[in-house]
């Protein structure tokens, strides 16, 4: 197993974060943490990435328990925060040799690795622009360059495309398709975005209120309640029944038609089926 | 080994140099005016210590400007840590906390030569008289060690900018008036002087000002700076091992 994480708590005051989290995710997995704002998905990342410690509970990266002090174990991962996190006033280039420096790199071999980097991202044309002169696309795949420039085995992306144009959104969704399918690399993702889980991940978890509800493939958690959504909205509410043949939910809609709902039959959604386990929207 | 004290050196300094001239025109700008307007103005035929008192307030403008220049890092290292979360990466990376703490004095320490060199420079245009020691190097060293470690510690501590303005307003100020920068300690009266020796820096100006005439430096105030600095150095790196993002 490539990460194993057992039992994990995090309180905040009387507020409970993570409540008993447990997961074990192989190596070349793309998994996607998803869960309203403040579901503790930060929190996980957080924790996970030696920034903050729990209260109680184990992570294991390849079997060893992490130690935060431990360098090998922080060479394990890579994180993209949900914050740029990038220094302003230096150049893309010079952004990448602090983290290089900060990871022991030396050299030509960081030079060289710099320049994978920056061809993997599609950022070698800005190498030498101010990193505040970059767009918000760019932005972001700088700091996805600068997490990868150690080699993680897994990379944590908290929230990646949070405030980004649908353009930037799409290429970020194939870059991160790459890293995977390409380069190797295990992705561990946290997002509210519903059509991203469903669109990177193979694997979903369903976070609400610090707790693990629902834990498998997109396909299968929209299995587990319907192929099909009857969707009616009746005085402004909206109401979803589900069913697993397209003619139960023919029928069910043709016998609410006589109430004068609007209503529209379609495929399940990754959003009904949070919504079926949570009682939330995402 | 000491990746951390390269990476985070290395990005400070680098960050310095894009700002190289505006850091160097504000730190000429205001020990110039505290020379011309105490030393030669307030001060002027006046013999303080045994000194002219230009050359008398030249020592404690140069611990001054140096405790400024090596203090404010802790500006820096707030707005990366509060606004742009930079600080995040050094914790996430595989960096003894220990090595944070003084990447950044060697920073500040680094930064704090701009004031040196002006320094310099104004002792020869305005014929202060100074002679410069050996113990200068090494006592100023320690002294803008110290301060950068004080201004990276109130930067992991405080929480919020207006503490820091408290601070300046409750600590350094107080310090920089009291500690005989500007007149000897030893006019004050007998409860300030006693209550100055609290400051660490009454005994980095005592040493600064002994390494610019030429005199024997007071141990006293050395063991007190040394006490003060090894403190201050443990405090840091407690505080750098408990912080987080």
């Amino acid at each position: 197993m490539l990460l194993c994480i057992d039992k994990l708590k995090k309180s905040y005051g009387a507020g409970t974060a993570l409540d008993c989290i447990s997961l074990e995710m192989g190596a070349g997995e793309v998994l996607a943490f998803l869960g309203p704002n403040g579901a503790g998905k930060t929190t996980a990342i957080s924790i996970l990435t030696g920034l903050i410690r729990q209260d109680s509970g184990d992570i294991y990266y390849g079997g060893e328990l992490f130690n935060p002090d431990n360098g090998a174990h922080k060479r394990t991962i890579g994180v993209v925060p949900q914050h740029n996190n990038i220094d302003r006033d230096l150049d893309v280039r010079m952004n990448l040799k602090v983290h290089g420096l900060l990871y022991g790199m030396r050299g030509s071999f960081l030079d060289r690795r710099i320049g994978e980097v920056l061809a993997l991202t599609e950022l070698a044309s800005q190498a030498n622009k101010l990193a505040n002169e970059l767009s918000g696309g760019m932005k972001r795949r700088l700091v996805i360059a600068r997490a990868l420039l150690h080699k993680p085995k897994l990379l944590y992306l908290d929230e990646p495309s949070a405030g980004l144009d649908p353009k930037s959104r799409r290429d970020l969704h194939t870059l991160i398709y790459k890293l995977n399918a390409n380069e190797g690399v295990s992705i561990f993702c946290t997002t509210h975005y519903i059509e991203e889980a469903d669109a990177l991940a193979g694997r979903v978890i369903f976070l609400d209120s610090g707790r693990i509800v629902a834990d498998a493939a997109p396909a299968e958690l929209k299995a587990d309640i319907g192929k099909f959504a009857v969707e009616s909205i009746s005085g402004g509410v909206p109401a979803y029944k589900y069913f697993a043949e397209y003619d139960e939910a023919r029928t069910y809609m043709a016998s609410l038609s006589a109430n004068g709902a609007t209503m529209r039959i379609r495929e399940v959604s990754l959003e009904d089926a949070f919504i079926n386990k949570t009682g939330k929207n995402v | 080994m000491f990746s951390g004290i390269v990476g985070i050196y290395f990005r400070e300094v680098n960050i310095l140099k894009m700002r190289l001239w505006r850091s160097f025109a504000q730190a000429l700008v205001s020990p110039a005016l505290f020379l011309v307007a105490f030393g030669y103005g307030l001060g002027h035929g006046r013999v303080v210590g045994g000194q002219d008192y230009p050359s008398f307030l030249f020592a404690g403008l140069l611990a001054m400007a140096t405790l400024n220049t090596s203090y404010a890092i802790n500006a820096e290292i707030a707005i990366a840590r509060f606004h742009y979360k930079i600080f995040d990466e050094y914790l996430i990376a595989p960096v003894a906390r220990w090595q944070i703490a003084i990447g950044e004095m060697l920073y500040g320490m680094t930064k704090a030569l701009m004031p040196i060199a002006i320094f310099l420079v104004y002792a020869l245009i305005a014929d202060i008289d100074i002679s410069i020691g050996v113990a200068f190097i090494p006592v100023i060293l320690l002294h803008t060690a110290f301060f950068s470690l004080m201004g990276f510690s109130v930067a992991l501590v405080v929480r919020h900018h207006a503490d820091q303005f408290a601070i300046n307003t409750f600590v350094i100020a107080p310090m920089t008036f009291l500690s005989g920068v500007f007149f000897p300690v030893s006019v004050a009266p007998k409860a300030v002087q006693v209550f100055v020796q609290l400051f660490p820096l009454t005994h980095s100006v005592a040493l600064i000002r002994a390494t610019l005439t030429g005199a024997t430096l007071p141990l006293n105030h050395l063991i007190c700076f040394i006490v003060f600095f090894l403190a201050m150095l443990a405090t840091s790196l407690l505080i750098a091992k408990r912080s987080a993002g």
